[in-house]
């Protein structure tokens, strides 16, 4: 399988795709978080810590897909440097493994499980004693 | 309400992190492999630190996702475990993202610098006693393959590793700061 952000770095620009990441979880974010603590556009900066989440929640997987094409470009340099020293074959595997998507890692997924866990058991500790 | 948002959010970010991590860690297996597999010149091993370099841009940007964390902290209140798992998840991914594609090239390098030595030795044992000279040029030789470092890594590489590593603490102490200087406003 083809991995979903060599696919949407390659049909989108590099600057047009965390942008469209950027407007997709932000928009869901700012939607979510009217709904459910009122008028968020309204005050000013009432829930610090939960602007701050969803800062990150907005940026990381912009900052990762950037990462993303970068690595990629670092990748293929040092294929083009190593040209002499190995064979088109040895280069291919490595090009083909770039564009696969491992089947575990739904395994690493499960690293997140103990932090969301903490965040139903310790969810009154995690939020700041705002009057959510 | 807002518990859920909150869950939600944190789920959403790890999936996107771990699909990273797992896509990076399978590339730097292979690209474990591949360095094992290279035609090495022991006399030009510094073209292999192309390896290196591209395993410290891995470090680079897993200190920078590192750098984010303070934004939970936007209400200047430190919670340890807003950072907990963003520090075991990012500390050890580093760690393995360095290390695993060095170790193919360590591979390569270690193992055709033992079978040069070992040839050189051989070849040392035709040379006449007698023949000083020779022997002196012979033994520097084999002195000079010994002194190949394993790893291809240099000091200037290492001084970049260290700078990296020290972008998430500077962060976090200009965030502190700008927290300082706006409570005190």
């Amino acid at each position: 399988m083809t991995h979903w952000a060599f696919n949407l770095s390659r049909r989108t620009h590099l600057l047009f795709a965390p942008i469209l990441f950027i407007v997709l979880s932000g928009g869901l974010s700012i939607t979510a978080s009217l709904l459910s603590t009122g008028d968020l556009v309204r005050s000013s900066l009432p829930y610090p810590h939960f602007v701050g989440t969803t800062l990150l929640f907005v940026l990381m997987p912009a900052y990762l897909l950037i990462a993303l094409v970068k690595l990629w470009e670092n990748t293929e340099l040092m294929l083009t440097q190593l040209k002499a020293s190995s064979s088109n074959r040895d280069r291919s595997l490595v090009r083909e493994a770039m564009k696969r998507t491992p089947f575990w890692r739904y395994l690493v997924i499960l690293i997140g499980y103990p932090n969301w866990f903490s965040f139903w058991t310790q969810s009154k500790r995690t939020l700041p004693s705002y009057d959510y | 309400m807002l518990d859920i948002v909150f869950v939600l959010q944190s789920a959403c970010l790890w999936i996107i992190i771990a699909d990273f991590i797992a896509w990076r860690i399978s590339v730097s297996y292979v690209i474990s492999n591949f360095t094992q597999t290279l035609r090495v010149d022991i006399y030009d091993t510094a073209r292999y630190r192309v390896v290196a370099k591209m395993a410290t841009s891995d470090v680079l940007i897993v200190a920078g996702a590192m750098a984010f964390m303070p934004l939970q902290s936007l209400d200047a209140e430190f919670r340890i475990w807003n950072y907990q798992a963003g520090f075991i998840i990012g500390i050890s991914t580093a760690i393995c993202l360095f290390m695993v594609p060095l170790i193919g090239a360590r591979h390569s390098i270690s193992m055709l610098k033992s079978q040069k030595l070992a040839d050189l030795i051989k070849l040392r044992s035709a040379i006449p006693k007698k023949d000083v000279a020779q022997l002196e040029a012979h033994l520097s030789h084999e002195d000079r393959i010994r002194s190949i470092p394993n790893w291809p890594i240099d000091l200037n590489l290492i001084t970049r590793i260290i700078g990296y590593v020290i972008i998430p603490p500077i962060a976090w102490v200009g965030a502190a700061l700008v927290e300082q200087i706006v409570n005190a406003n």
